[in-house]
């Protein structure tokens, strides 16, 4: 997505919060002739939060000795090496479960547009899953807006898809680039309602 | 005699509280602290059970070139937890 004048290619990176037309994405609702066309995330620098955290609690172990003894005593010789190895244990079992959590939150928190319709994957916590979706001829207006120090600065953002009223309104949040989704969903609506007026 | 009884009786309680506290030096608080880790711990790796069920259910519905190695990384999650929970059992 550095130049936007360039024909968009399919994005291999599995990673990627804005990937076009993903090679090797398929979701299960998908019918056979329907094409992933977007696989939105939230903006990376949505994580950044998080993984300062979990930086912080990976080496704050490292750390606790010289934060309690504040120098000449040393604080693990004060704990058996048993009661070591166990707070050693525990303290990077709940690191890693915190980091895992995070990371699944982000990864399968997605917005997908195919050719027929837009499903927003919702994933809270590990106990809830919610799946919205709206077939593209039900869109009646998209809105989006980039409002914000860090949105600004790395172009994410919230598009709104107004629907008609007996499909629900979805909301993708801090997506990236959101003025050229909206123009890609813009243009699949469009191709849409040519394809009913054919018919 | 009865009221004596009746007096008699909280007196015992009491008497068996006083006890209780008196023995407070005796009480293995390293024993405590081991089952209420492995309590919490046991709780924990039924924790890590419900998030490979929530990854199965994830790769399920969206499936990537990284589903395998999240799903490993579930299972691999799980082993660790239970071998936490075997440190705190001593096996090792």
């Amino acid at each position: 997505m550095s130049d936007k004048s360039q024909p968009l290619k399919p994005t291999k990176n599995p990673l990627s919060s804005f990937a076009f037309s993903p090679i090797g994405v398929s979701f299960e609702t998908q019918d056979d002739k329907e094409e992933v066309v977007l696989l939105l995330r939230q903006h990376w620098i949505t994580n950044v939060g998080w993984v300062v955290a979990a930086i912080f609690l990976f080496i704050f172990p490292l750390l606790l000795p010289g934060l309690v003894s504040m120098g000449d005593v040393d604080f693990w010789s004060k704990f058996s090496l048993r009661s070591r190895e166990i707070f050693l244990a525990i303290w990077y079992l709940l690191a890693l479960g915190f980091v895992f959590e995070r990371f699944l939150g982000w990864y399968y928190n997605v917005y997908i547009v195919t050719n027929e319709r837009i499903v927003d994957v919702d994933f809270r916590g590990i106990l809830y899953k919610n799946i919205s979706e709206a077939p593209l001829s039900k869109v009646q207006d998209l809105t989006h807006r980039v409002a914000g120090f860090l949105p600004v600065i790395f172009d994410y953002g919230d598009l709104i898809v107004q629907t008609a009223a007996e499909v629900t309104d979805l909301e993708f949040n801090n997506v990236p680039y959101p003025s050229e989704i909206h123009k890609i969903i813009g243009d699949l609506i469009q191709g849409e309602n040519r394809e009913w007026k054919d018919v | 005699m009865e009221a004596n009884m009746e007096l008699g009786k909280p007196l015992e309680v009491w008497d068996s509280i006083l006890k209780i506290i008196g023995q407070k030096e005796a009480v293995d608080w390293g024993k405590i602290v081991t089952i209420g880790l492995l309590l919490a711990i046991f709780f924990y790796v039924l924790f890590a059970l419900l998030i490979v069920r929530q990854v199965t259910l994830m790769t399920n519905f969206l499936g990537t070139k990284l589903s395998p190695y999240i799903k490993t990384f579930a299972w691999i999650y799980v082993c660790y937890a239970v071998l936490v929970l075997l440190l705190i059992l001593n096996v090792f």
